[in-house]
């Protein structure tokens, strides 16, 4: 949503009015409206200059008489600041200025708020909090004769005394010289400001005035049966309504948009059988284009048939049409060369899931933990259920629902080919975006500073990478999602699960799951959750008897499990947290958290994972059970996230305590967030506490950070709004370790809340330029470019040189709504 | 921005200084064995916005500036930052700012009040800074009037003025609830009700006592901890209310006069401290809270002595005392109704109470016969003022547990 921190200026043609009187501008307050709407209602106003009043449509509430209670609090309150600066105007009348910019205000707001203006007429009296009973605790001095008929009727209703009576308390603000010299309260103020805090605390009475009293009665609600509500009152929550509107209807157009993109979706799935290309008829044992991927898969392959050597060149040539833009080879031989080559990153990622299974030597025998495809021919049945090492089912393990485990036992004990599951137990997934992504950084280059600055950037983009598992991973680790995500396209396209493919049946390979679960992933890194939502529909809870290995006996034989990586469950139950739907998310978090604790049940009793009996050897069994409660600790990390995100700090509280217990190498860590869990929810003593917990498990001195002690107690004098102290504080930090971006961060913004701005700024900068991969960081973009915003008038040059440097450093995953650029 | 702004050649910013909030990053994490391989990882492992060497909680700790105006309740400090910046290419003299917070029916000025502050001069591009606080303590709209007064270059005085208009909005709703004891003391029960848009931690409620009373709160699991018996994490939600309990006890010079006592309806005042996001703190204190003079009437009755525990169809007795609160002597005929509840009184069902004076008291021991199990209410004493006629009925003189069970002795209370 865009929002804007700064206060929008009321557009005021007020200056005039100030020429002709040099005296004070304060004089004559008053607020202009270029639509005319009815502005300043003053009552009393003979002593007011006659132009300042320029209303043409009074409204109702405002040209109500002055309630009573205005006129009572008159007296004394105005006493000290008459005595201060003689004003008659302002200390007596009580002005109500109906239309001037809100502060909040985007122009939207701007125009709901003259809107209301026009209707508040008809919007009824809030309803402030009345309980028939109630009877209103009564006001110092002035009212005690209506409180006494409220005893008078209380007493009436209750019995020898013991009756209880509930009284609405208005509430009133402290009062007594000592708040406001309070220790915190002292501490904190800056330098700037002592004066008129000062000079302002002396004014304060330390009894209660009138004002308060009658602020008090507008407060209370049998008042107002008695007294006239004072006008500012219906103003206050009659805006209040509107405000909620206006964001009620936000939320409704986003959840349009949303449910209009599903619409859309679903629009395609419904047009395409008729369009659909030909040969697309795929029946789910033989599908025309899966084929390639066990066949193609063996290039070199002494024991290929015939046939299917055949087959793989007619598909072949159909992949070629696909990649038709790329350099033209098939994307799989890419593989093998990659495989043979030893590329990059195949340290980390061995796929052996392409590797041909007749080449089947020893050595692909022991467990390579990231075979998550095995296939296997018809042929080699045995062999790769050999090959379905202990790592494999320990992590595909999952217990699948009842209605998936019948389909499932249907499909491994019916001859091959005749079980063919209802429809709706398929997953039919396919891509829900009819374009390529841009890329974003660019194209603001391109409006901004034009072509030729645009021209410039070179950064990876699906074309420029091998279209293949291994150019993917270039992508990704070159920060170009949007690219990564076009190229996962391409592959899922390739797989018959494309743009309009959803609805229709296809075959998945845990090749293909893989691919969406790096698809769904960038995604919602992008924060593209709407998008991510509606391709996700399709898997629905991961659960489909499409989805096990055991549905596809012709191409894994035996083996066993979810096709389904782990990370991808857990981002599914995650994504309706970021759309706002916290409790699905919640539902959908304790669903797999259930199962965790059910296989990590199974595995202690002497079962395997999803309960069968299984021989294990001890170790087989630790290593799972240590994965499983890994998995599970994943899991109570994404609960806590989502808690909170959903600000029940209660629930994130206990988790959190739970972790501590549960995870003991994060156990610093997690007292720290603790902590600031705490400050966020404003309790600073626990906030303390839990430092001081952060402190005692950290290692000793010589392996000890000075830096984070400092960053929390950074944090807690944030807390009492002492900002000055907190930015020594950083600054100490800072001098320990200058090439940490978070204190960085965190000191520059203490330095704006010390009025320190330019400072700030020049701390920023100097981060970034000297570190622009690092350093160009979302947050702290959005930090400096809010503070742009407030100092200066040339903010746009400022943020278009961000920009620039944006798109020398940074891949196109970058969120440039961080910069927060005017649109042109 | 509007053309207005565009004839002065300074410029005025004013941005809300609400606390700063934590930045959460997005992490999204996979097995290594997976398709991305560690490259998510390794990114998420990079990000500064993710505290290194754990998952992602949600709680962040990268400091960011607000970004939207937000709410502002009474009681709490209105902050802003004020920036003046020169736009033009030469030197400005003589500039001074000024910031009036307008309310409905007064002023506050915030900056640049004093007369003689001296008056900045400021270079080409250069900009002031000011930080202005106030405690908000009036509710509905406020307009900060912000005015810059400066020379031209032509020498000739130029000033301008800009409004932000906000409404402060009431945080908290209070009910109280009063029960007066028949030993004196008053309960205070205050239902503390988060009337604000987020969650928000109670930092303090107290009951400030009026000098007639001595107050013990009872929300701490025991008179020495310090842990609130609401939990461990202190949060309100949105819409939520949390229960007070206050005991107060009369001050021996109070209770030296009952008379005095009875008209003492002022309790004290709720006393109230909040914070919420990132510590912004809040405080508000209630008026004087009031409770309604108990009603005696002439005479009242108080139990003295009474076993908390008895078993059942085993009589016990009850120690009642019968004091004369009215201005002249009392006759008094003592009569049973039915024991209410669980028993039956046993005993002589019609005597006459001797007769007492003013302000004097006698006491009487009763016998019940317990009959029926569970918590009882110990009812039916009817006592009768022989000359105006006037019944008082007693249908809630005390409870009592009744129980199968052998009870041991000296349950009393």
């Amino acid at each position: 949503m865009a929002t804007n921190p700064f206060a929008q200026p009321l557009p005021s043609d007020s200056t005039n009015l100030v020429e002709d009187d040099g005296r004070s501008f304060f004089d004559q307050l008053s607020a202009q409206s270029e639509e005319s709407e009815a502005v300043i209602q003053q009552h009393m106003s003979e002593a007011l200059p006659v132009e300042a009043i320029t209303s043409t449509q009074s409204l109702p509430f405002t040209t109500q008489p002055n309630p009573p209670h205005n006129e009572l609090s008159m007296q004394p309150v105005s006493l000290p600041y008459n005595t201060h600066q003689p004003d008659p105007l302002m200390t007596q009348q009580p002005v109500h200025v109906s239309v001037t910019e809100d502060f909040s205000g985007t122009q939207e707001a701007t125009m709901m708020s003259s809107m209301h203006n026009e209707s508040s007429g008809d919007i009824e009296q809030p309803t402030l909090d009345v309980v028939p009973v109630l009877t209103t605790a009564p006001l110092q001095g002035s009212q005690t004769q209506n409180f006494e008929q409220d005893v008078d009727a209380s007493n009436a209703l209750s019995q020898q005394g013991k009756g209880a009576t509930q009284f609405n308390i208005p509430l009133t603000p402290q009062y007594d010289s000592s708040a406001t010299k309070d220790s915190i309260f002292n501490q904190t103020v800056s330098p700037e400001t002592m004066n008129t805090l000062s000079s302002h605390g002396t004014g304060i009475p330390t009894q209660l005035t009138p004002v308060q009293s009658a602020m008090m009665m507008s407060m209370s609600t049998s008042m107002l049966v008695t007294n006239p509500s004072p006008n500012t009152n219906v103003d206050i929550e009659a805006t209040t309504v509107k405000f909620q509107q206006a964001s009620l209807d936000t939320c409704n157009e986003r959840e349009l948009q949303t449910v209009s993109h599903t619409s859309t979706a679903a629009k395609d799935t419904q047009l395409m059988p008729g369009s659909s290309p030909a040969g697309n008829t795929v029946s789910p044992t033989a599908p025309a284009q899966q084929k390639p991927l066990s066949s193609s898969a063996k290039p070199g392959s002494t024991q290929g048939s015939a046939q299917d050597s055949f087959k793989s060149k007619e598909n072949e040539s159909k992949f070629l049409k696909y990649f038709s833009n790329t350099k033209k080879t098939n994307p799989f031989e890419s593989m093998t060369t990659q495989i043979s080559g030893g590329g990059n990153d195949s340290a980390m990622i061995n796929p052996v899931y392409m590797s041909p299974t007749d080449s089947f030597n020893i050595s692909n025998a022991i467990p390579s933990p990231d075979s998550f495809l095995t296939p296997a021919t018809e042929q080699d049945v045995f062999t790769a259920s050999l090959l379905s090492s202990d790592a494999d089912r320990r992590h595909d393990a999952w217990i699948p629902s009842e209605s998936t485990r019948q389909a499932l036992v249907a499909m491994t004990t019916s001859p091959p080919g005749t079980y063919f599951p209802e429809k709706e137990l398929l997953t039919m997934p396919g891509i829900a975006v009819k374009e390529d992504f841009g890329d974003p950084v660019k194209n603001l280059v391109r409006t901004y500073l034009g072509e030729e600055a645009a021209s410039k950037r070179k950064i990876l983009t699906a074309a420029s990478v091998t279209q293949d598992d291994r150019g993917l991973r270039q992508l990704i680790a070159a920060g170009c999602y949007h690219a990564a995500v076009n190229l996962t396209t391409q592959l899922l396209t390739v797989y018959g699960q494309g743009e309009g493919r959803a609805g229709h049946p296809s075959k998945h390979t845990a090749h293909s799951i893989q691919l969406w679960f790096t698809r769904i992933a960038l995604l919602i890194k992008l924060r593209r959750f709407s998008l991510a939502e509606v391709e996700c529909q399709y898997f629905g809870d991961l659960d489909a008897p499409d989805l096990y290995f055991e549905f596809y006996p012709e191409l894994y034989g035996g083996r066993k499990g979810s096709m389904v990586p782990f990370g991808f469950r857990l981002l599914v139950a995650e994504l309706p947290q970021h759309l706002g739907k916290h409790t699905q998310a919640l539902d959908r978090i304790t669903a797999l958290l259930r199962t965790c604790d059910q296989i990590i049940k199974n595995l202690g009793v002497g079962l395997s994972e999803d309960g069968s009996s299984l021989e294990m050897t001890s170790n087989m069994r630790d290593d799972s059970l240590k994965l499983w409660r890994t998995r599970r600790q994943r899991v109570l990390y994404s609960v806590t996230n989502c808690a909170v995100s959903l600000k029940d700090f209660r629930l994130a509280g206990s988790l959190l305590e739970r972790l501590i217990q549960e995870d003991p190498n994060a156990v610093a860590g997690l007292y720290s967030a603790l902590g600031r869990m705490c400050l966020q929810l404003g309790d600073v003593t626990a906030a303390q506490d839990m430092f001081n917990q952060h402190l005692e498990h950290s290692p000793p001195p010589p392996q000890h950070d000075p830096v984070q002690g400092l960053l929390h107690s950074a944090y807690i004098s944030i807390a009492q709004n002492a900002f000055k102290d907190a930015s020594e504080i950083l600054q100490q930090a800072h001098k320990i370790n200058s090439n940490n971006g978070l204190v960085i961060n965190n000191l520059a913004v203490c330095l704006m809340y010390t009025g320190r701005v330019s400072e700030a700024i020049k701390l920023m900068e100097g981060a970034i330029i000297s570190q622009p991969e690092r350093f160009l960081h979302e947050a702290l973009v959005l930090n400096l470019a809010t503070m742009y915003e407030l100092e200066s008038s040339n903010a746009h040059q400022k943020k278009l040189k961000l920009l620039s440097s944006i798109a020398q450093h940074k891949g196109d995953s970058f969120n440039v709504a961080a910069l927060k650029l005017q649109p042109q | 921005m509007d053309s207005k702004d565009k004839d002065h050649i300074l410029s005025l910013k004013v941005m809300r200084l609400t606390r700063p909030s934590l930045f959460t990053g997005l992490s999204v994490g996979c097995d290594a064995r997976d398709l991305p391989g560690d490259h998510l990882n390794a990114e998420t492992r990079a990000d500064i916005a993710v505290p290194p060497g754990l998952h992602n909680t949600g709680v962040g700790h990268l400091l960011l500036l607000p970004q939207s105006f937000g709410n502002i309740y009474l009681g709490e400090t209105f902050s802003c930052c004020l920036c003046v910046h020169n736009d033009s290419n030469e030197i400005i003299r003589d500039v001074a700012i000024k910031a009036v917070l307008q309310m409905s029916n007064q002023r506050v000025p915030l900056l640049g009040d004093d007369e003689d502050e001296p008056l900045h001069q400021l270079q080409p591009s250069d900009t002031i800074n000011e930080v202005i606080q106030h405690e908000v303590k009036d509710i509905g709209t406020h307009i900060l009037v912000c005015a810059v007064s400066y020379q031209a270059s032509s020498g000739e005085q130029q000033n301008f003025r800009k409004f932000f208009k906000f409404q402060v909005m009431k945080p908290l709703d209070v009910k109280t609830k009063f029960y007066n004891a028949e030993c004196d003391e008053v309960y205070l029960e205050a239902g503390v009700q988060n009337i604000t848009s987020g969650p928000l931690c109670l930092e303090k409620v107290e009951l400030e006592p009026s000098p007639y009373f001595t107050v013990v709160s009872m929300n701490k699991i025991s008179t020495d901890s310090n842990s609130l018996v609401f939990g461990g994490i202190n949060t309100i939600n949105t819409h939520d209310t949390r229960q007070y309990l206050y005991c107060l006890k009369p001050r021996p010079e109070a209770r030296a006069s009952p008379a005095t006592l009875r008209h003492a309806t002022a309790i004290g005042k709720l006393d109230i401290v909040w914070r919420t996001n990132m510590g912004d703190r809040g405080r508000l204190q209630t008026s004087q809270l009031q409770r309604m003079a108990p009603q005696y009437g002439d005479v009242r009755v108080t139990v003295e002595r009474i076993p908390s525990v008895v078993q059942l169809e085993r009589q016990f007795e009850v120690l009642l005392t019968i004091t004369n609160i009215c201005e002249r002597s009392l006759d008094l005929h003592l009569a049973f109704l039915g024991g209410g509840g669980g028993s039956e009184w046993s005993g002589v069902s019609s005597q006459t109470v001797p007769t007492l004076s003013p302000g004097q008291y006698t006491s009487l021991t009763l016998s019940l016969l317990p009959l029926h199990t569970g918590l009882q209410t110990i009812a039916g004493v009817r006592l009768t003022d022989t000359f105006l006629k006037r019944t008082y009925d007693y249908e809630n003189l005390a409870q009592v547990f009744i129980t199968r069970d052998k009870v041991r002795e000296k349950g009393e209370v």
